[in-house]
């Protein structure tokens, strides 16, 4: 990284902020890694849900603070992105924007530049993908680009880090300077923003000084929803601007928000036009040609059966064998040290709670990670580097339609038979909120590979192979239920799907190891402890007799609602530890590996029903809080632990009718 | 597993789709061409080809450069064939998502793929690709060329 250190704490030197804007899959967060190395910590913006990364280089004397904003569109604010980052810009935190833009997508990235530079803040142009632009036929003049706009643009490859030591020499040189002035829209357009910033700037309503009237003005005559609720004294001028807006849909017979996208879209289309050369290339490359099959109506579906499918594989099967290894070598590990410390004297039951408490807790924990989130992770990172994702939800899109999401909502379902922590964590692919929460709902309620053990280990084998697959299809009919329920309960609009589709192309080892290992070490400092944690509590109850009490005191639950046998009340308990543990510790618990000496049929149905809704174990209830805040995590917990009651009671009752 | 789902699911809902999505806007202010009172409320996502819906929005737009026999649904064009955007209808959010992208009035789009059973469109515009819901793109009025 040539000249760079990152993060040494020197005395003495000037500070500047800098923040990455561009739109999403411009490359980027690779940008911020580069620059500041993968040690930043990713914190949240404070009061706000969406993610900002902050990280410091240390450059040329300078200690350069990089601020990367989530990826946007527009600063139009009609998503939670855009609200972020643009309240983040007109915070005046920043003292210059580093605007990346991806040169294949010239027109569209100059879009957001322009509202960039319509807000009056200074700016640097980062060009990266320059080579692939070429090879796609656009040749950009970085430097007529650069005139054309007025501001200062640097050719940059994100992936190997050449051209950023001149960025960041731009961005130091360009970060007191004056910002760059805007492009000039048509006479109409024009005649009405200064007439209303005029009125802005004559009258005060509240609106700090490094605030751009012209900007605002812009965003009036948008009806943009933020800028009134952010000054409140600017309805006064709601008449004056009623007026003008009728003016101007009179004259183009258009929306004025339309009219002012159209007069940044033909600025643009202007700018571009004389700073790049566009040469038709008639040759197919050879990954349109891949693209192609992809997303072809009956290969397109095969692929990605063959890809899913795959990928299930690969987690499970692979995942499952790493789990085992890795538990047999635990075991002896542990055993032995078990052993070492009774020879050194500890009372047993301290050692029990060392061992079985904190020793086995954090193997369990461990094992999960190596084995099912770390592939998770990796396979995820693979999909998403190539561009294979906004394939695969175009081809789902219609079935899940059905369900009220759109494509991209069925990875996190599929995800969900394999394991809830890493399909709760991949319901951030949605776009709103609304979207994220209630596939969060619905994916813990999806059998994961742990409760399919208990499903396979209790209803197949004792009441055949179809009763199962019962129990599977039931599942289904509650998720869809469900998601209909709080489609319709829950404020917000869902938009149909607008996805780019990025360009195909084979993804980089290094960097989908690195993406997956910062995804990795996430959970693993939430998920670890609070696994520990509970295994550590459980044991205590354990030693001293509480369990029994405990399984007890759950029993007007379990025999007296449900009509299951009180032993039940462990494999409830131990589920939300570990729901793999819940069959196990019934089968040391009632002291038998014969279940159905201890329930009946019908018992055993609704049984297997509450296992598989009841509620999301510590491992996924961590993932939750971590993606969704405490409290819609409770509420997801509560909503399960309903349906579940209510779902096998209904079994309970309805089997009693028929047998 | 998956064709369990699949097939589950289709066995479910067969073609029902509406009513899943919720358009908080109420009667907002809509459409690229026209606007005002008339605005009736409409959801984004919905998939049927509301040609009711865009006829009346067309006859209210003051822009009509074409006559509306001219004029198809963008989710109407044929694979490679080329359009130019002359109106969409949608709540705000949705026509602002549109101009974010470059989907505005007088600009050229080219379909490239339609999706299978109602499925999504992916379309060329810009020199880049995107894909819109089928709901979306019967939306959107275009003058084929």
């Amino acid at each position: 990284m040539g000249g760079f250190s990152v993060g040494t704490e020197n005395n003495g030197e000037q500070k500047i902020e800098i923040a990455l804007v561009g739109n999403p899959n411009v490359g980027k967060s690779t940008l911020f890694n580069q620059l500041t190395g993968l040690n930043q910590s990713v914190g949240n913006y404070p009061g706000k849900t969406v993610e900002i990364a902050r990280g410091t280089l240390v450059f040329k004397g300078f200690r350069i603070m990089v601020v990367d904003l989530p990826g946007i569109y527009s600063l139009s604010a009609f998503s939670d992105e855009e609200v972020v980052a643009r309240d983040y810009i007109l915070s005046g935190s920043p003292d210059l924007i580093v605007n990346i833009i991806d040169a294949m997508a010239l027109e569209r990235n100059l879009y957001l530049t322009l509202q960039l530079m319509e807000m009056g803040v200074r700016l640097v142009l980062a060009l990266n993908f320059v080579e692939d632009a070429k090879r796609k036929g656009i040749e950009i003049d970085v430097n007529s680009l650069s005139m054309e706009l007025g501001i200062p643009v640097i050719a940059i490859n994100a992936m190997s880090g050449s051209g950023i030591s001149e960025l960041m020499a731009a961005a130091i040189s360009h970060a007191e300077t004056a910002p760059p002035k805007r492009p000039r829209y048509g006479k109409e357009v024009e005649m009405h923003i200064s007439e209303i910033s005029r009125a802005i700037r004559t009258t005060d309503f509240g609106i700090p000084v490094n605030l751009s009237a012209e900007w605002i003005a812009i965003k009036l005559l948008e009806g943009d929803p933020i800028i009134l609720e952010r000054f409140p004294k600017l309805s006064h001028l709601d008449n004056k601007i009623r007026t003008i807006k009728n003016q101007l849909e009179m004259v183009h017979g258009e929306e004025p928000s339309v009219v002012i996208a159209s007069e940044r879209y033909s600025a643009i289309h202007r700018i571009v036009r004389s700073s790049s050369v566009m040469h038709a290339s008639p040759i197919t490359t050879r990954s349109e040609k891949v693209e192609a099959l992809l997303t072809h109506r009956y290969f397109g579906y095969l692929i990605l059966l063959l890809v899913l499918g795959g990928m299930f594989f690969s987690i499970f099967a692979v995942g499952g064998k790493i789990s085992e290894i890795f538990d047999g070598g635990f075991n002896l590990l542990i055993d032995q040290i078990g052993r070492a410390l009774l020879s050194q004297g500890i009372a047993p039951a301290v050692m029990d709670l060392l061992v079985n408490g904190i020793l086995f807790g954090v193997a369990a924990a461990l094992s999960i990670v190596v084995s099912y989130i770390f592939l998770f992770y990796l396979a995820l990172s693979i999909l998403e580097d190539t561009g294979y994702l906004p394939r695969a939800a175009f081809l789902l899109d219609s079935i899940m339609h059905k369900l009220g999401l759109h494509g991209k909502a069925f990875i996190p379902m599929l995800l969900g038979y394999g394991c809830s922590v890493p399909a709760c964590i991949s319901c951030k692919i949605m776009e709103t909120w609304k979207e994220r929460m209630i596939l969060a709902a619905l994916v813990v309620m999806i059998p994961c590979s742990a409760r399919s053990v208990i499903i396979l280990g209790v209803t197949a084998k004792y009441l055949g192979f179809a009763a199962a697959m019962g129990i599977y299809l039931l599942d289904i009919l509650v998720v869809v239920g469900i998601g209909r329920l709080l489609f319709r309960a829950m404020p917000g609009e869902s938009v149909g799907l607008i996805m780019e589709m990025p360009r195909i192309r084979l993804f980089k080892p290094r960097l989908v190891l690195k993406k997956t290992w910062l995804n990795t070490k996430d959970f693993v400092y939430i998920g670890l402890p609070l696994i520990v944690a509970g295994s550590f509590l459980i044991e205590a109850l354990r030693i001293t007799g509480f369990l029994d009490q405990v399984v007890l005191a759950l029993s007007p639950f379990t025999y007296g609602i449900l009509g299951m046998p009180v032993a039940v009340g462990i494999s409830i308990i131990f589920g939300m530890l570990r729901k793999e543990m819940a069959l196990v510790m019934l089968a040391t618990y009632a002291n038998t590996l014969d279940f159905s000496s201890i329930m009946s049929p019908a018992q055993m149905v609704v049984f297997t029903i509450f296992m598989v809704l009841y509620m999301p174990c510590v491992a996924t209830i961590a993932a939750l809080i971590r993606e969704y805040k405490v409290k819609w995590t409770f509420f997801i917990a509560a909503l399960n632990l309903a349906v579940a009651t209510i779902v096998a009671l209904a079994a309970r009752i309805l089997l009693s009718l028929i047998f | 597993m998956f064709s369990i789902i699949c097939g589950a699911m289709s066995f479910l809902f067969g073609r029902k789709p509406n009513g899943l999505s919720m358009n908080k806007d109420g009667g907002s202010r809509c459409s690229a061409a026209s606007s005002g009172p008339e605005a009736k409320e409409s959801s984004d996502d919905g998939e049927e080809h509301d040609l009711g819906i865009i006829n009346e929005y067309y006859r209210l737009s003051k822009r009509r450069r074409y006559s509306l026999e001219e004029l198809l649904p963008l989710s109407a064009l044929e694979e490679g064939q080329k359009g130019k955007i002359v109106l969409a209808v949608g709540g705000r959010k949705l026509i602002s998502r549109l101009c974010d992208l470059g989907l505005i009035p007088e600009t050229e789009v080219k379909v490239l793929k339609k999706g299978l059973m109602e499925g999504p469109i992916i379309l060329e515009i810009r020199s880049c690709e995107l894909a819109i819901g089928r709901g979306i793109a019967s939306k959107v009025l275009v003058k084929p060329l």
